[in-house]
């Protein structure tokens, strides 16, 4: 049959004739789709590639000169090391957290309910499950970045110098991952914009003050240092600054584990959840 | 390739192919088991007020919702078992824009043949061409919430030709536009219905419909009413003629009894007036000028067929 387009652009991608019952489908629907999704949003980063570059590099700019320089010279030494050595690692699994978090919350939800990006998305072949995992991945790579940003900025201040800190992105990937998941499913669960604000007031913040990123979590208040025990973002610190010095413990190993527990819980859920709210 | 109505199709099988089909939320029943189909290369309308199950119907087909009962074909694919398989043979037109603001004009249809493993070099030329046929070739590098109505309207077209579907969805297409801009993409929708495009679209817009839709059903409470072309439903439903009769008030049950004497069936047309359907050769004039009542004649047309069919109650979603 005829195509509404002429020259090159009539090519089919999967060589299949228009009206024939053999449609552009990829061999490997689950990762390609996922994939592409991920490229939608990597193409939109990439068009504001100015403001977001700024944000990435420019922040952690001024907050390991507060934190590491500043408060640090007061503070000399944490656990062993200088404060800025201590908290700068701190400041990337927490960026980490934000990286994800944003895009997965405020982000999604605009995508969702504000530009019905979902609803164009999946009149394509892409299913739920695709679209969930796409904005999941992409939350993730943002934590990557954010990470990888504050990791060198410490770098350039001198507060990082092992080698093995280069795994620190790569491991905030994996932070990335699990509060991506996290957020995706208060975002298929929340009224309205609004509520997401109480999401950043009572996990979020709290996380970044009580996970050790700024002090250690052993001399909190006993009820508090239950609470930290629990967040994700503790065990990513952990293992973080391992990195950053080099360091490599079986506290590391059991901190790892753990976010993989949230993750086997929390990656199926945002799928269900958002399963849920969209298909009716 | 317009399709005679017993069955003799130029191409064996249809497009799209609904059998008993049947959408539920809950306890409430939004399609109650319709069966319909659209043949190659025609223009098919769904019509009904609001909350006859128009778009319920669209959402299953454009696989934005599951099926709960019955049977839904497209290209001999079921929507229930071939979803993705499904999405890639409908470009799909939604109600309300869902450009994505992330992008300009013409990367919008780029990311979005991506979906379709659509890429590079021919997801670019598609670009221009689709662009081109909407006329938004010189507006591709601009942001999409500089576009008018008109425009973002068109560009939901071009991004639904962008896997080169053979059928084409459209949910209300011109809603909310201007008599230029809902000229325009009628005349573009023609085109592309030229050009072999199979289209199935939803209306409330009777001139819409009797200018594009080849055939239609009339919905109302989640069942069909009526089916056939626009001018069969006319014939039969409406008549050739329509009598419209604004009686002085006090004189309204007067008027009405003697259009009746005469044979007639006056009916309420709301606002104080009588119609009558079906009124042509019927000679009245006299009676009329006696009551002094105010009366035209015109044309029946597909907003009779659809009040009298649908009633005049206003729908509430």
């Amino acid at each position: 049959m005829s195509s509404i387009f002429t020259g090159a652009a009539a090519e089919r991608a999967g060589g299949a004739a228009r009206g024939a019952a053999a449609p552009s489908v990829p061999a490997l629907p689950l990762l390609a789709l996922t994939y592409w999704v991920w490229l939608r949003h990597r193409d939109a980063f990439f068009r504001v590639w100015r403001t977001e570059t700024l944000g990435i590099f420019g922040e952690p700019v001024f907050a390991l000169a507060a934190f590491g320089a500043g408060l640090g010279f007061y503070l000399r030494s944490i656990e062993g090391v200088d404060y800025a050595v201590y908290v700068a690692p701190g400041l990337v699994a927490g960026y980490a957290m934000f990286g994800a978090t944003f895009d997965t919350t405020f982000g999604a939800y605009m995508r969702m309910m504000n530009h019905r990006t979902f609803e164009s998305i999946l009149a394509t072949p892409v299913t739920i499950r695709e679209l969930v995992l796409g904005e999941w991945v992409w939350g993730a790579t943002r934590a990557a970045l954010s990470g990888g940003g504050m990791l060198a900025i410490a770098a350039a201040y001198g507060f990082v110098d092992h080698p093995a800190a280069a795994l620190m992105v790569p491991y905030c990937f994996l932070i990335g991952l699990v509060f991506a998941a996290i957020s995706l499913s208060v975002v298929a669960l929340v009224p309205a914009m609004s509520t997401l604000n109480t999401y950043f007031t009572l996990f979020i913040a709290p996380m970044f003050f009580l996970s050790g990123t700024f002090f250690p979590i052993d001399d909190l208040p006993p009820f508090f240092r239950v609470y930290a025990q629990v967040l994700p973002l503790t065990h990513g610190t952990t293992v973080v600054r391992g990195f950053a010095i080099g360091e490599f413990s079986m506290e590391m190993a059991w901190a790892t584990l753990a976010l993989f527990a949230y993750l086997a819980v929390f990656t199926p859920l945002c799928v269900w959840l958002m399963r849920r709210r969209i298909v009716k | 390739m317009r399709n005679g109505d017993n069955g003799a199709h130029e191409s064996g099988s249809p497009v799209i192919r609904a059998r008993s089909l049947v959408k539920r939320y809950g306890d409430f029943t939004a399609v109650a088991g319709v069966d319909f189909e659209v043949w190659p290369g025609e223009c098919f309308g769904l019509l009904g007020p609001n909350g006859a199950g128009k778009s319920s119907a669209i959402r299953m087909l454009t696989g934005l919702s599951p099926i709960s009962g019955g049977e839904l074909l497209v290209c001999g694919l079921d929507v229930a078992r071939h979803p993705r398989q499904v999405k890639a043979l409908v470009g799909v037109v939604p109600q309300e824009d869902n450009l994505d603001p992330d992008f300009r004009v013409r990367k919008n249809l780029e990311v979005h043949a991506r979906y379709f493993g659509v890429q590079g070099r021919v997801a670019r030329e598609r670009a221009l061409q689709a662009l081109d046929l909407v006329r938004l070739r010189e507006r591709q590098n601009d942001r999409v919430d500089t576009l008018s109505g008109g425009m973002k309207r068109r560009l939901l077209i071009a991004r639904a030709l962008m896997n080169d579907p053979p059928v084409l969805v459209l949910d209300e297409p011109t809603t909310g536009l201007d008599p230029q801009s809902r000229h325009l993409l009628w005349e573009r929708l023609s085109s592309l219905k030229r050009q072999g495009i199979t289209i199935l679209l939803t209306t409330h817009y009777m001139e819409e419909a009797t200018h594009l839709c080849d055939r239609m059903v009339i919905m109302d409470n989640g069942r069909i009413l009526v089916e056939g072309r626009p001018s069969e439903l006319i014939g039969s439903h409406a008549g050739g003629e329509v009598l419209e009769v604004r009686p002085p008030q006090e004189r309204y049950e007067a008027v009405r009894e003697r259009l009746e004497a005469l044979g007639l069936d006056a009916q309420d047309g709301g606002g104080g007036a009588l119609v009558v359907f079906g009124a042509e050769g019927a000679s009245i004039s006299a009676e009329l000028t006696d009551e002094a009542a105010e009366w035209t004649r015109r044309p029946a047309n597909l907003e009779d067929v659809f009040l009298r069919l649908t009633g005049r109650e206003l729908r509430d979603e």
